[in-house]
């Protein structure tokens, strides 16, 4: 009769394993347990894990110690586990499996998977850091005619990285605080994400201002792209770095980005009002492979822009 | 000479009713056989536009101050007829006590007669006026003929026309008019409105039933705007426009005489592309306000190839050079609306090849059948090398424009 206690990162990734060969095993920071916690939150003698004929049961070694299975609280009393049931102590989070709980079958060791099994954590950071460098390089070098200038590129990386590392060192900070973990690698990558796929989102606003040369309508998709890259960005940050139910990240992540494109988007509206000195029209041009729009004769041509002599009253006022 | 013209010429002021300051200053004459005095539209275009704002007032050469009206214009000549209030309550006494009586009307004035006779390149004349609110002066100078290459006839003086000298007379050895003064360009090289535009003027004054009013200008202005933009358009839309070529493409030359143009090429063997430029302007504006000139017609080519830009680049460049392009004539809010923009992709000539081509109206809120033009054209499809076109018209009609616009679209071919 025995069980296996894993102690696991927030995210679920096994940070130790011990099996237990008696039926009972005892868990605290103090010496004497059978798995110790290096944990300030978790108490002495913190909790009591039994296996019994009925199955895996846990119980707080006394009352008022902080003990969750998932999100429910117990008390001293012995409740019931299932195997691989989640189980919070202080801020460490443990998964209680029975002995014969199964495991998923073996995987095909292909040559991908050694290589990314071979990568570390410095290898995987110099790779994401490495594609997102290679990005940005392209993306300034196909937006310029002239030959390309080292120091303007060396800018163009200085300032994304910049920005993406203040990002990451706030989050990570305010991660340490609240949950004694920084998770700076992570932060960062949601980061340096986000701006790629802004980037990318640049890229087919331009194949939409190409298409339709409307710099308003080009000007809001741009806050509503930037509002969702925003949005995906913060329920990442949240996720890692605070304590919160998903509905409440959610509504916060979401809410915080979308008012700010609200804003955006009104403040962009009413400036629509003032006088212009010169039109404005999007002179994006890409090469023809871009167009979806369909072409129309000379003929055509007048007659559809005919419409662009009707003004109403109120703009002659 | 100058004594006896001078006591016909006046300094007009377009005082601001608020401080009771002058604004502006202008000069004007007394035409003979008429109480009607002459100055430049631009000169009075203040007090017609805000009469509740600005008065015109005319001041004599003995010091003599007192209101006028204005009477008719003619704001492509860019011309005007004041009449003095010559009535006593409006007088102010000279400035030099002793000079007239106060209150009379000031020294008798014949006014000024027009020339019969033709002149000649290298006659001498003479143009009077009041510049820098110096006092009246009297520059001598050189009649050097009418000025080619503009849609409105203007005599050439080779003499030194400063601010304030609008609206004075040009005279010829006779004491006769001429021209009247408007524009220089410095260097002696100075402009004159021709005199039978201002007989033409008179006469216009003259026959008119009513008396034009202070309700009836805007009106006025938009039906004179109208005609002439009816005039210019049907001479260049019938014109058979002659043809250049630039680089593959074959473009509109110099359409008239009344445009001039420029070119050149980049080909600064460091940069990765060669752009090839053609532009050509007619420098015909007239002047309606401070904020608002109209009738400048422009249009410019811009070729441009490249051996090495990968395409995304060789595009990047053309979205540089081509949102550069725009009309050339500022106008303010209370002038015109915003521009209403339409982008549309347009089949061209040329195999695989598309027009992108974006159009631009705005209309004149005071003269509402005119409207300013901007057409902008990137051609398409074909590998790294592409012809941008241009053109900005001001002040021009639906209809005319759409001609224009038509014509200019056909005129832009793939020449090889």
């Amino acid at each position: 009769m025995g069980f296996v206690v894993e102690v696991t990162s927030r995210s679920g990734r096994v940070i130790e394993r011990h099996r237990i060969n008696g039926p009972v095993a005892t868990l605290g920071r103090a010496f004497d347990n059978d798995v110790i916690l290096s944990d300030p939150y978790v108490d002495a003698n913190h909790a009591v894990i039994e296996a019994t004929e009925q199955g895996l049961q846990i119980r707080a070694s006394r009352a008022g110690i902080p003990v969750w299975i998932g999100r429910k609280p117990i008390d001293e009393t012995a409740t019931a586990l299932t195997s691989g049931d989640s189980v919070s102590l202080g801020r460490t989070h443990l998964r209680i499996y029975a002995l014969d709980h199964p495991v998923p079958s073996v995987l095909s060791f292909d040559r991908i998977e050694q290589l990314f099994s071979s990568l570390t954590t410095p290898s995987r950071l110099l790779l994401a850091l490495a594609g997102f460098v290679s990005l940005i390089a392209l993306d300034t070098w196909l937006r310029s005619y002239q030959a390309m200038e080292f120091s303007r590129l060396v800018q163009e990386l200085i300032s994304y990285l910049t920005m993406t590392l203040v990002w990451a060192t706030c989050w990570a900070v305010v991660a340490r605080i609240s949950r004694g973990e920084p998770r700076f690698f992570h932060h960062w990558l949601v980061a340096v994400i986000a701006v790629s796929l802004n980037q990318v989102g640049e890229f087919l606003l331009e194949v939409i201002a190409f298409n339709t040369g409307s710099l308003s309508a080009v000007q809001s998709i741009r806050y509503l792209i930037e509002g969702a890259c925003l949005a995906f960005a913060l329920t990442l940050n949240l996720r890692f770095a605070l304590r919160q139910s998903p509905i409440a990240r959610h509504s916060y992540a979401q809410g915080f980005a979308w008012s700010i494109v609200a804003y955006a988007l009104l403040t962009s509206w009413s400036l629509d009002e003032l006088f212009l000195l010169y039109p404005e029209f999007d002179a994006t041009v890409l090469p023809e492979t871009f167009r979806v729009a369909p072409t129309v004769t000379a003929e055509d041509f007048t007659a559809r822009t005919d419409q662009l002599y009707s003004f109403t009253a109120d703009e002659l006022e | 000479m100058f004594d006896r013209a001078a006591t016909s010429v006046y300094q007009i002021l377009i005082i601001e009713a608020e401080s009771g300051n002058k604004s502006a200053i202008g000069s004007g004459f007394q035409l003979a056989d008429t109480d009607l005095v002459a100055t430049n539209f631009h000169v009075v275009s203040d007090a017609l536009h805000k009469p509740e704002k600005y008065r015109i007032e005319y001041l004599d050469t003995t010091g003599r101050r007192g209101e006028a009206t204005l009477v008719d214009f003619d704001v492509v000549h860019d011309l005007a007829l004041l009449r003095r209030d010559t009535s006593e309550s409006d007088l102010s006494e000279p400035d030099e006590p002793g000079t007239d009586e106060p209150g009379s009307a000031g020294p008798e004035t014949e006014g000024l007669t027009f020339s019969q006779t033709a002149i000649n390149k290298g006659d001498s004349v003479y143009s009077l006026g009041n510049p820098y609110d110096l006092g009246q002066t009297i520059i001598p100078g050189t009649y050097n003929g009418l000025l080619e290459r503009s849609f409105y006839q203007k005599l050439l003086f080779s003499g030194s026309l400063n601010p304030g000298m609008s609206g004075g007379p040009a005279l010829n050895e006779a004491g006769e008019i001429i021209g009247v003064n408007v524009a220089t360009s410095g260097n002696q090289i100075s402009f004159l409105v021709p005199a039978k535009y201002l007989v033409a003027l008179r006469q216009q004054a003259m026959a008119r039933s009513e008396p034009l009013t202070a309700d009836a200008y805007q009106a006025e202005i938009e039906a004179q705007l109208y005609a002439d933009q009816e005039y210019k358009y049907a001479l260049l839309v019938n014109l058979d426009w002659p043809t250049q070529k630039l680089g593959e493409m074959s473009v509109a030359g110099e359409v008239s005489a009344y445009f001039k143009c420029w070119g050149d090429t980049n080909d600064d063997k460091e940069l990765p592309y060669r752009m090839t430029e053609a532009s050509c302007t007619s420098e015909d504006t007239i002047y309606l306000s401070g904020s608002l000139q109209t009738g400048a017609i422009d249009y410019q080519y811009g070729w441009v190839t490249s051996e090495t830009l990968q395409s995304l680049r060789f595009h990047s460049l053309l979205t540089d050079s081509y949102g550069r392009m725009f009309t050339r004539n500022p106008a303010g809010e209370d002038d015109v609306t915003n521009y209403h923009c339409s982008t549309e992709f347009v089949g061209a000539d040329a195999p695989q090849a598309v027009w992108r081509v974006v159009q631009c109206v705005r209309q004149y809120k005071k003269y509402p059948k005119l409207y300013d033009v901007l057409f902008l054209g990137v051609l398409l499809g074909k590998d790294r090398r592409s012809l941008s076109s241009h053109f900005a018209i001001s002040g021009v009609s639906k209809e005319n424009a759409q001609l224009f616009t038509r014509k200019f679209m056909g005129m832009t071919k793939w020449a090889s």
